[in-house]
């Protein structure tokens, strides 16, 4: 194959300029790689082994970040019911309310929790969205949040219940349309 | 009268390679210069880069996983990308010096010396723009932006795959070859107002060593480098521009006579020359790298087309025409569209206007290549405003994410994460991306004047209207993008 133009001055700088390094043609080269030749090389390490050693490496990290992602997934749920309600439906940019039932396991309003909302859209580099939520009756808590921007939300729900224990709660706001 | 672009002009190369005693050298400034001048200064800056990279990819795994609050998607899509263009347009393709993934490169090659020579038939940029589109493919596909754990998974395959490349092929292969971002840096480096070249030519003529890309040694015959030369085979006194610079500065090191300097020039001026290029060859012979630039300046419109609503609304009437409720195809039916047919319909009119109004003896796809090199600095221009924005807009935000990450650790050293910190207002960035689109479209307009002026003497004012034209549209249609309002959402299909 005749190579372009371009590429032959590249070899040429390189033989001009005293480079005396050859190889066999890039193509055989290439083969012969893909073959796994184990060659001498300083250290002994072969080009199969080199292979190996990456293979070995990404499967390492496979294994972990898979094992970290099943440690999340077996959280347990606590036993707070929170149910949530976003107006308007479906959302749009300017104010919304978010409203918020908590209830324990039996059904029962949970009263006199403190609840924070912080909504973030899924791009990095945009400045979150914070709310404090009121209790407008027994169980029952409403929040005014701005959505500045068209797109996808993530409202982070922080809630402290009476006893102290803390909790939090993700909605995801799927595709805010203009306001 | 017109030219004909089968033997490139070797005009004002003398004058373009030639060093302007006025000129400015970065490595004459204070401190800094004498910094550059240290032998181990790349390893400086890249031991930084290299920490954070392993935060992001830690932090991208193990972190959270909304993107807002992760290393991993903060620092790499908003300031990493925003710092990147802001470098090369004040200076420099200083991002490929700092590069964190060349130092366990450099590591791997203390225990293993690669043997093989990349395949020939692969020497050009055809490999890596097919990576660059799939990069831009798989960013809008996965939603890249929103996910912490495919960001640190593109982290570490970049590591993966520069140690695999660079461990098996001699040189800088990867560079030159394979990497995607490093051909972005390498054609908007074309627009910096900084290069590495050569200080005085007269010196290099009397050179006998050409150390500056063999490499210098104890002995001339000694076959042990101590100080390598440029492995991206750019040899210094026949270098012209940044197109495949990496600032390494190994040149700069090898060179026995200091004769090696990062100097002013003027931002472009590289684009309307066609001289021999060392390790290029000519511009007007490198339809991979014309194809790069088209790739360059129509996928920076795309990628911005990505983040505003009116691609939800051509998504949906595609599903909708086609009826195709995947948006693997429906994406890439857009790309095929925005990165393929449409440059390939105004660029080949654009190319015929020429030939006929212009009176070119030239064929038209000589004349394609030969202009398209001009489209870079508006490419450039729409990136800068892209990826301006969201580093303007969000440039404190990295702030709380870093305090939270340190908090998590158990090592709250710098605080409760300030999670209200921001950036500037999107009304004065607005202003800015306004005039970065103005400046790329000016840069691109000149080159096209200069080449217009250099091949049509008698047909200057009609080519340069023609081309003039083609970066107008473009032009509009970024300010009309950048205008919309901006939408990210993960899912486009139904919404």
């Amino acid at each position: 194959m005749t190579l372009p133009r371009s590429h032959r001055d590249t070899e040429t700088e390189r033989r001009r300029a005293g480079e005396t390094e050859r190889g066999k043609d890039g193509a055989q080269e290439f083969v012969s790689l893909l073959t796994s030749v184990p060659l001498s090389l300083p250290l002994r390490v072969s080009v199969s082994q080199w292979l190996k050693f990456l293979a070995f490496l990404g499967l390492a990290l496979c294994a972990n970040v898979f094992q970290s992602g099943c440690h999340k997934a077996s959280e347990k749920p606590p036993d707070i019911v929170i149910e949530h309600k976003l107006a308007p439906d479906p959302p749009r940019t300017g104010s919304a309310t978010v409203t918020l039932k908590l209830a324990d396991s039996a059904g029962k309003p949970i009263d006199g929790a403190r609840i924070n909302l912080e909504a973030n859209m899924s791009h990095p580099g945009m400045r979150p969205v914070f709310s404090d939520a009121r209790e407008v009756e027994p169980g029952r808590y409403e929040s005014a949040i701005e959505f500045t921007m068209r797109g996808d939300w993530i409202i982070i729900v922080n809630i402290v219940l009476p006893d102290g224990r803390t909790l939090q709660r993700q909605i995801d706001v799927k595709g805010v349309l203009s306001g | 009268m017109s030219k004909s672009f089968d033997k490139p002009s070797e005009q004002s190369s003398r004058t373009l390679a030639a060093h302007d005693s006025r000129a400015f050298d970065l490595m004459e400034a204070p401190l800094l210069g004498r910094f550059l001048r240290w032998r181990h200064a790349r390893t400086a800056l890249q031991i930084p880069l290299l920490v954070i990279s392993i935060l992001m990819v830690l932090h991208g795994f193990f972190g959270p996983a909304l993107a807002p609050k992760n290393l991993a998607t903060t620092v790499s899509w908003v300031h990493f990308r925003g710092a990147l263009v802001f470098v090369l347009l004040l200076a420099g393709n200083f991002f490929c010096l700092a590069c964190p993934f060349m130092l366990p490169r450099q590591l791997a090659r203390r225990f293993f010396r690669p043997r093989y020579n990349w395949p020939q038939r692969l020497r050009n940029k055809w490999f890596s723009i097919a990576l660059f589109v799939l990069v831009l493919f798989a960013y809008e596909l996965f939603d890249l932006w929103s996910s912490p754990w495919w960001t640190a998974w593109l982290i570490l395959g970049y590591f993966l795959a520069i140690l695999l490349v660079d461990g098996t092929f001699k040189h800088a292969t990867f560079c030159k070859f394979v990497c995607p971002i490093g051909q972005f840096n390498f054609v908007a480096s074309t627009i910096s107002p900084l290069e590495v070249k050569v200080r005085n030519q007269e010196v290099c003529a009397d050179c006998r060593t050409k150390d500056c890309i063999r490499g210098r040694r104890d002995q001339a015959t000694d076959p042990i480098v101590i100080q390598r030369g440029c492995e991206l085979a750019l040899f210094q006194p026949r270098k012209v521009g940044n197109m495949d610079c990496t600032f390494c500065l190994d040149c700069v090191h090898a060179c026995p006579h200091d004769n090696v300097g990062i100097i002013s020039r003027l931002p472009a001026s590289e684009l309307t020359t066609d001289m021999q290029r060392s390790g290029i060859g000519y511009f007007s012979r490198r339809k991979d790298l014309a194809a790069l630039s088209v790739v360059f300046t129509f996928g920076a419109i795309l990628n911005a087309f990505g983040m505003v609503s009116p691609v939800y609304a051509a998504q949906n009437w595609l599903a909708g025409v086609l009826r195709i409720n995947q948006e693997a195809p429906i994406l890439g039916l857009l790309f095929v569209m925005a990165l393929i047919i449409e440059p390939a319909l105004l660029l080949v009119l654009a190319g015929w206007l020429t030939k006929k109004w212009g009176g070119s003896r030239s064929a038209i796809l000589p004349l394609i290549i030969r202009y398209s090199y001009a489209l870079a600095p508006l490419g450039f221009g729409i990136w800068l405003s892209h990826y301006g924005f969201h580093f303007l807009t969000g440039i404190w935000t990295v702030i709380p994410v870093f305090q939270s990450a340190l908090a998590s650790t158990g090592w709250p050293i710098m605080g409760a994460p300030m999670w209200g910190l921001g950036g500037l207002p999107q009304n004065a960035v607005y202003l800015m991306e306004m005039g970065f689109l103005g400046l790329g479209l000016l840069g691109s307009l000149l080159v096209i004047y200069r080449l217009a002026e250099e091949d049509h003497e008698t047909h200057t004012r009609i080519v340069f209207s023609v081309w003039a034209g083609l970066c107008i549209l473009l032009w509009v249609s970024a300010i009309w993008l950048l205008s919309q309002p901006m939408e990210m959402r993960g899912a486009f299909i139904g919404g």
